[in-house]
C-alpha cells in the first residue's frame, strides 16, 4: 500500500506492505541507515526513533501504526536538549562502536525532556527506563553526560 | 623495544591528487605476529597515510578496525605527536580499502590480543618525526637555511627567534622531492603534547549522529539483501530443500549453504520473514541425544577430577607436598559457554564478478577474509579487495568470516551483489562461543601456610579449528598455568582438551575470561582458609614485583580497601595479562535475595597511557562487559543446538544496573601494555570474591544471577 509519511520534517510517500516495520522502510525504503537493526523483537534498543511525541522500538512498529505522526530518527531531533546531549556526550567521549548510541540519544533525548528542571535524584532513578543495550560499556558515561546536561539546564533556569 | 628505521620503503611519499600537497603513504600491519610480519617489510601492502593539503589541514588515514576502542584517534595521536601537527585541525578517517592480497606473500591481518597501539608505538612516533623532518628540510630549502636552525609546532615551521616561517601545507609539495631522513630525532616524555592527555575520539560525532558506515550500513546500486537460517543442531542436515526451494516466488530465491539455506531479494525484512515460515525438515545430528548440558557439564567434570596425564607446569614438589598436608581444600569451578553477542549481528556485503570480488565486512581480520572467501570461491586471493567498514562491536566475534563467505556464495549464485545480515537468533545461536570450561583446584595446608598448588582444567580447543595438528592449544592455558604469584613454591598444573561438539572462538580476553575466574577465587578461598586479608596475601606471595606491589597498594587506596566502612562488602582481584598488570576490587551488596554491584575500581599499569580518555573507556567497558557476563552470561544446550536466541532469554547488563566504574593508570614507564581486554577478567572473581566475603558462600558455577542469596 502507498503510505505517505512525515520523516526528520521531510515529506515522504512509500509504497509497501503495511506490516513491514518502520526500520526497514527507513532502511530499505528511505535509505535512512542511522536508525540501526540490533534484535528484531523490540529489546535491545537499537532502533529507537520518535513517532510523535514518544519513542518506540521501530523493528517492531508496522508502518501502519505510524498514521499522521512525524517520525524523528536521531538526525531529526533538533532542538536546543539535543544539542546540548551532543555536545555532553563529545565531552564525555560516550560512543565506543557507537553502533547503538544514535538510538541511545533518542531515549535519553526523551527521558531528559520528562526531566528537565526536576531534581538529580530523580533522573538517577529513572534511568532503569532506558533498556538500551550498549555491548561496549558505554553506560557509565551516558548517565554522566545526562547528567551533565539537567545540571546546566537548572543552571539556565535559576 | 626496537627502535624502528623508517626507510624509503616504508614511507611511500606521493603528491595528493585533486589537491595541492603531499600524501605520505606507510604500512600499518595489522598482524597477530606483527614483529614477524615487520621483518619481511615487502609484505605490508596495507597503506595507511599521512595527507597534509596545501591548505595546512592535516587528514590521517587508518586502516584499522574500529570496534569502540577508538584506535583511529590513539594511532593518529603516535603519529602527530612528533610531526608537531596541530592536533584540532587534525582530521582521521578510516580508509574503507584494504586489499592484502594484491601481493601473494602478504600474510593474514588481524586486530586483536589488545595490540594496536602497543605494537605500533615507536613505529608511529618514528615516521611522523621524519614527515616533520622532511618538512623542515623542505622549509630551509626555501628560506636558504639550514635544517637545524628550524623547528616544526602546530603544523608550522618556526625559525630560532620564533618567527613563523611557514606552514606545514606550504611546504608540502617541495618535499616531495626529498629523502627522508634515516633517524630521525624523537621528542622526550617531558615534551609530549597529545601522549597521555584525555583526548576525545575524532570520529565521536558521526557515530553519535549516525553517520558512520558500518557493515550492516553499506548501500551499493543494484544490491539486493539476504538472510540466513543455519540448521539449528551443530551437524544436523536439511532434507527437504526441493521442496521448501518450490514454495519460494519471485523475486526471492533461496539457495543452499553449508550448514544453512540462505534468501536473495530486494527486502531483507521481506527475505526473512519467507526464509523464517519455510517448513524446513532437518535430520538429527549425529549422536544429538548425548550433546546436552548436563552431559556435557559433566565430562568436563570427569575431565578435571582425572588426574594421570602429564603436568604442564610443574614446580617443586606440589604432589608429595600435598600428600604430606595436614589440611587440603579442593574447590571445582565451572563457566558456561558465552555468545559475542556484538549490537550489530554479523553481516557482510558481497559483490562477486567473473574477474573480481569486491567485499564490504565489518571485521577484525580482513586478510582472513580474503584468504576464506578465496578459497570457498576457488578464486585467486589477488582479485579480491575487502573494504573495511566500522564494526557494531566485535568482541573477538568479528575476526570469524562465516558471514563473508556466505554473503560471497549467495552473490556468486544469484549474480547480485548481496547484502547479508544474520537475524539476532542466528547470531545467538550460530557463534563461535567463549568455550565451556571446568577447573578442579587444590590447596594443602601445614605448619607454614600454603604448601601446595594443584590445579587442572579441561574445554574445548579454539586454535583446533584453524590448525588441527596444534598439540595443546595456549589458549586454554592463559592464565591457568603461569600464576604471577612467584611465592607459590610448589605447583602442578594439568590441562586435558575435550571436544564437545560446540563451535568455540575468541571472546573478548579469550583464556583469562575463565581461567582468573578459576584462579583468584581460588586464591580467596586459600587466604580465608589462612585467615588471611585477600589483599595481604596477595602481596606477600607476589614476591619480588614492585609495579604489581604498586598497583595493589593504590587499588587499596583507592578502594579503602583497609578503612572502608564496607569493607566486608568488597572483593578483589589480580592479573597480570596482555603487556599490563590490573587489579579491581569490587563492591558488592546482597539485597532482596539478589547480588548488586554497587562500585567496581581498576587499577592498571599499562606502562604509559596513550590516551587517558580512551584508555580509561577501554577498561570502564571491558570492565562492564565482563559483569554483564559474570552476572548474567549464559549459552547451554539441548540436542547439540544452543537453546537462547533473542535477548529475552539471554539478557544483559542494562544502564540502571551498571556500577560506576572508577579507573586509575599507573604511569610506570615500563613497556606499553594492552588495555582492550584487561579489565573483563577480573570482574567475575572481583564480585564472587566480594559475594564469598560477606556469605561465606563461594560461588563455584557462573552465572551468578542462577543464585538466589540468603
Amino acid at each position: 500500500m502507498s503510505i505517505d509519511l512525515k520523516v526528520d520534517q521531510q515529506n515522504v510517500s512509500v509504497d509497501v506492505d503495511a506490516a513491514k516495520p518502520l526500520l526497514w522502510v527507513l532502511r530499505e525504503d528511505l535509505g535512512m541507515q542511522q536508525t540501526k537493526f540490533g534484535c528484531g523483537a523490540g529489546l535491545c534498543g537499537a532502533c529507537t526513533v520518535y513517532v510523535g511525541d514518544r519513542t518506540v522500538r521501530s523493528c517492531t512498529f508496522p508502518i501502519s501504526r505510524v498514521g499522521t505522526a512525524e517520525v524523528r530518527t536521531v538526525a531529526g531531533i533538533k532542538d536546543p536538549l539535543s544539542q546540548a546531549l551532543k555536545e555532553a556526550w563529545l565531552k564525555h567521549d560516550v560512543a565506543q562502536c557507537g553502533y547503538c548510541q544514535p538510538a541511545l540519544l533518542v531515549s535519553a533525548h526523551q527521558l531528559l525532556s520528562k526531566h528537565i528542571g526536576k531534581p538529580e535524584a530523580e533522573l538517577e532513578i529513572s534511568f532503569k527506563e532506558i533498556s538500551n543495550i550498549c555491548r561496549c560499556g558505554t553506560y557509565v558515561r551516558v548517565r554522566a553526560a545526562m547528567l551533565d546536561v539537567l545540571r546546566s539546564s537548572l543552571a539556565e533556569t535559576r | 623495544m626496537a627502535q624502528w628505521t623508517v626507510n624509503r620503503r616504508e614511507l611511500i611519499v606521493s603528491s595528493l591528487t585533486g589537491a595541492l600537497g603531499i600524501s605520505l603513504g606507510f604500512s600499518l600491519p595489522i598482524f597477530l605476529e606483527e614483529s614477524q610480519a615487520l621483518a619481511a617489510d615487502e609484505a605490508n601492502t596495507l597503506q595507511s597515510f599521512i595527507k597534509i593539503y596545501s591548505d595546512n589541514r592535516i587528514e590521517v588515514v587508518v586502516v584499522k578496525a574500529e570496534m569502540g576502542q577508538g584506535v583511529l584517534t590513539s594511532l593518529a595521536m603516535l603519529l602527530c605527536e612528533d610531526l608537531e601537527a596541530y592536533w584540532p585541525d587534525v582530521t582521521v578517517k578510516l580508509e574503507g580499502e584494504v586489499a592484502p592480497f594484491l601481493d601473494a606473500k602478504a600474510p593474514f591481518g588481524a586486530t586483536a590480543g589488545s595490540s594496536s597501539v602497543r605494537s605500533q608505538y615507536q613505529r608511529l612516533r618514528s615516521i611522523g618525526a621524519s614527515v616533520r623532518d622532511l618538512l623542515i628540510q623542505a622549509a630551509a630549502q626555501s628560506f636558504d637555511l639550514v635544517p637545524s636552525e628550524l623547528y616544526a609546532q602546530d603544523s608550522k615551521i618556526y625559525d630560532k627567534s620564533g618567527q613563523v616561517r611557514c606552514t606545514f601545507g606550504e611546504v608540502a609539495r617541495a618535499a616531495l622531492y626529498l629523502k627522508a631522513p634515516d633517524n630521525p630525532q624523537l621528542k622526550s616524555a617531558d615534551k609530549f603534547k597529545l601522549i597521555g592527555q584525555r583526548i576525545a575520539n575524532k570520529d565521536s560525532l558521526e557515530k553519535i549522529e549516525g553517520r558512520a558506515v558500518y557493515g550492516s550500513d553499506v548501500q551499493l546500486p543494484e544490491m539486493e539483501y539476504a538472510a540466513v537460517r543455519h540448521h539449528p543442531s551443530f551437524g544436523s542436515q536439511l532434507s527437504n530443500f526441493s521442496e521448501i526451494a518450490a514454495q519460494v516466488a519471485a523475486p526471492y530465491k533461496i539457495f543452499e549453504l553449508p550448514q544453512a539455506i540462505g534468501i536473495v531479494g530486494p527486502s531483507y525484512w521481506q527475505g526473512q520473514k519467507i526464509l523464517s515460515a519455510l517448513p524446513a525438515v532437518y535430520t538429527a545430528a549425529p549422536e544429538q541425544s548425548e550433546y546436552q548440558q548436563a552431559k556435557l557439564e559433566a565430562r568436563l567434570i570427569e575431565a578435571v577430577k582425572d588426574e594421570s596425564g602429564d603436568a604442564l607446569t610443574s614446580k617443586g614438589d606440589a604432589l608429595g607436598r600435598l600428600a604430606e598436608s595436614s589440611e587440603k581444600i579442593e574447590s571445582i569451578y565451572l563457566v558456561p559457554y558465552l555468545a559475542h553477542s556484538p549490537l550489530e549481528p554479523m553481516c557482510a556485503t558481497a559483490d562477486v564478478r567473473k574477474d573480481r570480488i569486491d567485499l564490504w565486512i565489518p571485521t577484525q581480520g580482513p586478510g582472513g577474509a580474503v584468504g576464506a572467501v578465496a578459497k570457498a570461491l576457488g578464486r585467486d586471493p589477488a582479485t579480491i579487495k575487502a573494504h573495511v567498514t566500522f564494526l557494531g562491536g566485535g568482541f573477538g566475534r568479528k575476526i570469524e568470516n562465516d558471514a563473508v563467505v556466505q554473503a560471497a556464495i549467495l552473490s556468486e549464485k544469484s549474480g547480485k551483489a548481496v547484502k547479508l545480515i544474520w537475524s539476532r537468533q542466528e547470531d545467538t545461536q550460530h557463534d563461535v562461543y567463549r568455550p565451556m570450561f571446568a577447573a578442579r583446584l587444590q590447596a594443602g595446608f601445614g605448619a607454614e601456610g600454603l604448601m601446595a598448588w594443584t590445579g587442572k582444567n579441561s574445554g574445548s580447543s579454539i586454535l583446533r579449528r584453524s590448525n588441527p595438528k596444534i598439540k595443546i592449544d595456549p589458549t586454554g592455558l592463559e592464565g591457568f598455568t603461569e600464576l604471577p604469584y612467584k611465592g607459590i613454591e610448589h605447583l602442578r598444573v594439568q590441562h586435558q582438551e575435550v571436544d564437545l561438539g560446540v563451535p568455540v572462538g575468541f571472546w573478548r580476553s579469550v583464556g583469562r575470561s575463565q581461567n582468573t575466574y578459576f584462579t583468584e577465587c581460588f586464591l580467596d578461598e586459600i587466604a580465608a582458609k589462612l585467615g588471611r586479608d585477600p589483599l595481604d596475601y596477595r602481596l606477600e606471595i607476589l614476591g619480588d614485583n614492585p609495579r604489581g606491589r604498586s598497583v595493589l597498594e593504590t587499588l587499596a587506596r583507592v578502594s579503602a580497601w583497609r578503612d572502608s566502612p564496607q569493607r566486608q562488602r568488597l572483593g578483589l582481584a589480580y592479573s597480570e595479562a596482555f603487556g599490563s598488570i590490573a587489579a579491581a576490587v569490587a563492591q558488592v551488596a546482597i539485597e532482596n535475595k539478589k547480588v548488586r554491584v554497587e562500585k567496581i575500581f581498576v587499577v592498571v599499569d599499562c606502562g604509559r597511557v596513550i590516551n587517558r580518555q580512551g584508555a580509561e573507556a577501554q577498561i570502564q567497558g571491558g570492565a562492564i562487559f565482563g559483569l554483564s557476563a559474570a552476572l548474567y552470561g549464559k549459552v547451554t544446550i539441548k540436542d547439540k543446538r544452543v537453546e537462547q536466541s533473542i535477548f529475552a532469554e539471554s539478557p544483559f547488563l542494562r544502564i540502571a544496573e551498571a556500577p560506576e566504574v572508577e579507573v586509575t593508570f599507573i604511569d610506570s614507564g615500563a613497556e606499553l601494555g594492552g588495555l582492550g581486554e584487561v579489565s573483563t577478567p577480573l570482574i567475575a572473581p572481583a564480585v564472587c570474591n566480594a559475594i564469598f566475603r560477606q556469605s561465606q558462600q563461594m560461588i563455584r558455577k557462573l552465572p551468578i544471577a542462577d543464585y538466589v542469596f540468603s
